[in-house]
């Protein structure tokens, strides 16, 4: 305690920090008394505080259906149907897919008038080599050879057909988030009420489950690669838009005046000056594009866009665990090579005073042209060297099928002493805990905790969001997501907590520590859900285990570097002052630490909602599994509500954290 | 068109045919291109793929495109997909493509389909009686089933919340001291049954077959009554009086649905859905090839279509 207030500066703060520490404990106790009063009085309640009662509830699902019956089928404006529009933008999105993929994969059907014309797709030798030229100058031999051998991988497992399709659906779909992202980004950078509009929709894109806009999106866009490309836009734009409006906000003045100083129009300005100033922020949001597209690869590949995700799909669908596990760190690869490589592209400084200009300039990325120009030549006259020699070709096979039937028997006993103990001590009982709260209640405490942590229109927008799940008929579901997600948040904490407490003890711990994060991270969360289901069986426990695997991630990273990146000062001067190792550790870097790991909190709350969404493949029973029928059935209003319940869970939880965060800081003296 | 149409379903197709190109449309059927459903699934995919290669001999080109099951409805709906297995399970969902308008039933694919309470051979030791539906009354069955999510009673294992099961119906009718929990999808159904059953676990879950895992693994389906329709309908039809759903679900057979727009498009390929049927064997031994021995789809199509040409031949007159 002494250490605390001596680094913690002004002296009168650490008294104010004792005291934010001793509300903040009465709170929590007050809480809890509340709660447990609540549901043992629950029977004494009247049954309008418990549940609303089926007169409040009002059926929004129906008129939505029939809403979106109407617009995808009859209505118009003017002439044009407003399918027929939405079918025009999809046939607009599907010019450059059909083209890149017919380029990469399939091959070209040129109209000609004599008869259409067959052109073949680029062999894969000259897509590699080229590739390969493009890595080594942006990036230098590293990159060069991890592009070899990401192709090379593709190519003897026989996935390069899938990884190209891939590849094309993914390029178009950042392309077009990139633009998107940037023009909202901008816009909302320029005319600041439009920002605070623009970031609730971008929160509930982030958090609504695709799933529920699956549907829409089939009718109107139709089934297939286009359908999955928006899907995939809607899924991966926000993070790149919001990233630009940050960066062009952080940009110092100076920017701004040099550019009125050079009489820019505010089109120059923007095009020449601000984006090309702020390109390292839009570097952060496009990586989270990029990364982004190809996390929904998988489950846009449910709506028809082939590719590795179908792969994976086939895989898990067939129990070939091997396979399916092949093509999924496929998509971690090719999320490595992208990211590596747009990273070099959108970092390499323009080569100012060169006066060479063309060929000259440029001879590798010429090369590579050339290369693949003689390439579709070759392809197109010598068909043996269209196509990967098939002998070269292999497969792990069934080795990690045998494996995961291996340890599904050896460990048999501690598995299901494990799964039986927690879901009788720590699942049923949380569970039915939380459904027994009366929904007053629960609103109620909510608000409060709102209010605390922010203010009245917290308060206000926690009220009606949850108003809005309990009038809508979907509270118990909401519940049942809620206490799996709570229940997996504080496991998935009390894991990664430590481990990123110890990783940030040593800068090779944390370089292996980020690694194994990383990969994790790209890992399509659909890979180890079925071995996750195989050894422990359907339910709520395999699906904490699948969560906690994916939101590990952030309760890891942040944590760690927030303690590693707490001042050199201040860790020495626990050192002189004659801290152990733990009471550096306590007293010093988990407390200015604090921020960092609240924030590693909220996300990893986020994670688990965005996991919480597949786990209805596996069985849980809350709102997500709503969503899931709704896609089965096309109910789209359905879809959408339990998707927005979701969506309004999962933003309610980011803001109470947030906002509650802030204010112990400023409490503590931090801020 | 090779040959003139015989038969009375061909007439009335002919007739939808030149009423909606009215003039030397027949020229134009052999480019289209038919679009294919296929779902990940060997059970389906393998008659899809037959298909698909007759069509070809046909002289049509063919494109299948990977879908979620009713998913793809949607997409067969709309036209984005021509061609379409629906299973028994399903029939809702699939009746209602059909309600719509846009979609036809072109029949019965000839492959049976079986369905229901499966289990494997080792059960009968916790449960003696099986397959007799009586054995699951029994106090120790129910004991041997229960998990800590269930318990006090057993563990069924449901089908993807969006199958038709009827499984809560007979859990009451028979009063069963079952508690179903949904699977989410056909994957990790098949991933929670083979779990269960690679340990020797006691287990029971909604099966069906043509189905590589239920095919091969030793088991068998639980017994209820049969189904006839009065029994879901009328409380006093079978063993409980006061109940109904006390019988089997009815199951039959995949049923073959074609988008209606593609059907007057390319009446030729309309004609040999309409045509196809495959049996139960042809299917199972297709899906041993693509599920056991990892062959390609398309060459399993390849040689089926190579060996059996008078078949095929037939449909395309």
């Amino acid at each position: 305690m002494m250490m605390a207030a001596l680094i913690r500066r002004p002296p009168p703060a650490a008294s104010a920090a004792g005291r934010a520490r001793m509300q903040a404990a009465a709170a929590v106790l007050g809480l809890i008394l509340a709660l447990v009063l609540a549901a043992l009085w629950r029977d004494a309640l009247p049954a309008w505080v418990v549940r609303p009662p089926k007169g409040w509830l009002f059926d929004l699902a129906g008129p939505v259906n029939r809403f979106l019956a109407w617009l995808s089928q009859e209505a118009a404006i003017g002439p044009v149907t407003v399918k027929g529009l939405t079918r025009g933008i999809a046939s607009g999105f599907a010019l450059p897919l059909d083209l890149l993929q017919g380029l990469l994969v399939k091959g070209i059907d040129l109209p000609l008038p004599g008869g259409t014309l067959r052109l073949a797709a680029l062999p894969w030798w000259a897509l590699a080599a080229a590739a390969a030229i493009f890595g080594h100058w942006v990036a230098g031999r590293r990159a060069a050879g991890l592009v070899l051998a990401t192709c090379g991988y593709f190519l003897v497992l026989g996935l390069w057909e899938a990884a190209m399709q891939t590849l094309a659906s993914v390029a178009v779909a950042v392309v077009v988030g990139a633009i998107l992202g940037i023009a909202l980004g901008a816009a909302a950078h320029r005319w600041p009420r439009l920002d605070a509009g623009l970031n609730l929709v971008y929160d509930v894109m982030q958090t609504l489950p695709v799933f529920s806009y699956l549907v829409p999106i089939l009718l109107f866009f139709g089934f297939g690669p286009v359908a999955a490309l928006i899907a995939t836009v809607i899924y991966a734009m926000p993070p790149m838009a919001r990233n630009t409006t940050l960066a062009l906000r952080r940009l110092p003045a100076s920017v701004m005046e040099l550019a009125s100083m050079a009489g820019c129009s505010p089109r120059q300005r923007l095009f020449l000056v601000l984006l090309p100033a702020a390109r390292q922020g839009l570097l952060t949001g496009f990586n989270q594009l990029v990364m982004l597209s190809l996390s929904a690869v998988i489950i846009a590949s449910v709506i028809g866009a082939g590719g590795l995700g179908n792969v994976v799909l086939q895989g898990l669908k067939s129990m070939q665990l091997g396979r399916a596990f092949e093509a999924g760190l496929g998509i971690t690869l090719m999320a490595i090579v992208l990211d590596r490589l747009s990273h070099a592209v959108a970092l390499r400084r323009p080569a100012h005073g060169n006066q060479r200009a063309g060929l000259r300039r440029h001879p590798a990325l010429y090369g590579a042209l050339a290369i693949l120009v003689a390439g579709l030549a070759a392809a197109q006259t010598v068909p043996a060297l269209r196509d990967f020699p098939e002998a070269l070709t292999g497969s792990s096979g069934r080795t990690l099928d045998n494996f995961f039937a291996w340890a599904n028997v050896a460990l048999e006993a501690p598995i299901g002493a494990v799964r039986d103990g927690v879901v009788r001590h720590l699942f049923r009982p949380a569970k039915e805990a939380l459904l027994a709260l009366p929904w007053l209640a629960m609103a109620g405490l909510v608000a409060v905790l709102a209010y605390a942590a922010s203010g009245a229109a917290l308060a206000l927008a926690c009220t009606a969001m949850l108003g809005f799940i309990a009038l809508t008929g979907y509270w118990d579901l909401a519940m049942t997501s809620l206490y799996l997600v709570g229940i997996s948040t504080l496991i998935a904490t009390l894991i990664g907590f430590p481990i990123g407490v110890l990783a940030a003890q040593g800068p090779r711990l944390g370089r292996i520590t980020a690694l194994v994060i990383d990969t994790l991270q790209t890992l399509p969360t659909f890979v180890y859900l079925i071995p996750v289901v195989m050894l422990f069986g359907l339910g709520d426990f395999p699906a904490m285990v699948a969560i906690v695997l994916f939101a590990l991630p952030p309760a890891i990273r942040y944590p760690m570097d927030g303690i590693a990146r707490v001042p050199k000062s201040l860790v020495e001067a626990a050192d002189m002052a004659g801290c152990t190792r733990l009471q550096r550790l306590a007293l010093v870097q988990i407390p200015q630490a604090l921020p960092e790991i609240m924030l590693g909190l909220s996300q990893t709350i986020l994670m688990a909602f965005g996991m919480l969404v597949i786990t209805a493949l596996v069985g849980t029973r809350g709102l997500e599994q709503e969503t899931l029928v709704a896609v089965s059935k096309a109910r789209v209003g359905e879809g959408l509500i339990a998707g927005l319940g979701i969506s309004f869970l999962s933003i309610m939880a980011d803001r109470l954290i947030t906002h509650g965060s802030a204010r112990l800081r400023r409490r503590l003296g931090q801020g | 068109m090779k040959a003139p149409f015989t038969g009375g379903l061909a007439r009335i197709l002919m007739a939808a045919a030149l009423a909606a190109m009215p003039a030397a449309g027949f020229a134009a059927n052999a480019d289209e291109t038919i679009k294919l459903t296929v779902i990940n699934s060997s059970d389906t995919d393998v008659p899809t793929y037959i298909l698909g290669h007759v069509l070809q001999k046909a002289g049509f080109n063919v494109d299948y495109v990977s879908a979620d099951y009713t998913a793809g409805l949607t997409g067969l709906k709309q036209g984005d997909l021509h061609t379409f297995f629906c299973w028994d399970t399903t029939w809702d969902a699939c009746q209602e493509a059909v309600a719509s308008g846009s979609v036809i039933n072109a029949g019965s694919s000839g492959i049976a389909v079986h369905e229901g309470w499966w289990y494997p051979k080792y059960l009968e030791q916790s449960c003696p009686g099986l397959p007799d539906y009586k054995a699951l009354l029994q106090e120790g069955c129910v004991k041997a089933l229960a998990t800590a999510e269930t318990e006090p009673k057993a563990q069924f294992v449901g089908a993807p919340a969006d199958w038709t099961t009827y499984v809560d119906e007979t859990i009451d009718a028979f009063g069963l001291q079952f508690q179903p929990i949904t699977s989410g999808s056909s994957g990790a159904l098949i991933a929670t049954l083979k779990g269960a059953y690679d340990r020797k676990e006691p287990i029971m879950g909604w099966g069906y077959s043509p189905h590589w895992f239920f095919d091969k693994a030793d088991g068998g389906f639980v017994q209820f009554p049969d189904y006839e329709p009065a029994c879901f309908t009328d409380p006093k039809w079978g063993p409980v009086p006061d109940k109904t759903h006390d019988c089997k679900t009815p199951s039959g057979f995949l049923w073959k649905l074609m988008n209606r727009d593609i059907s007057l498009k390319a009446p030729a390929a309309a004609r040999i859905l309409y045509l196809f049927t495959l049996d139960a064997k042809t299917v199972a031994d297709g899906m041993e090839k693509i599920d056991v021995k990892g062959e390609s789809y398309d060459k399993m199509a390849e040689d089926w279509v190579n060996a059996n040409e008078s078949v095929w031949r037939a449909w395309l007159k």
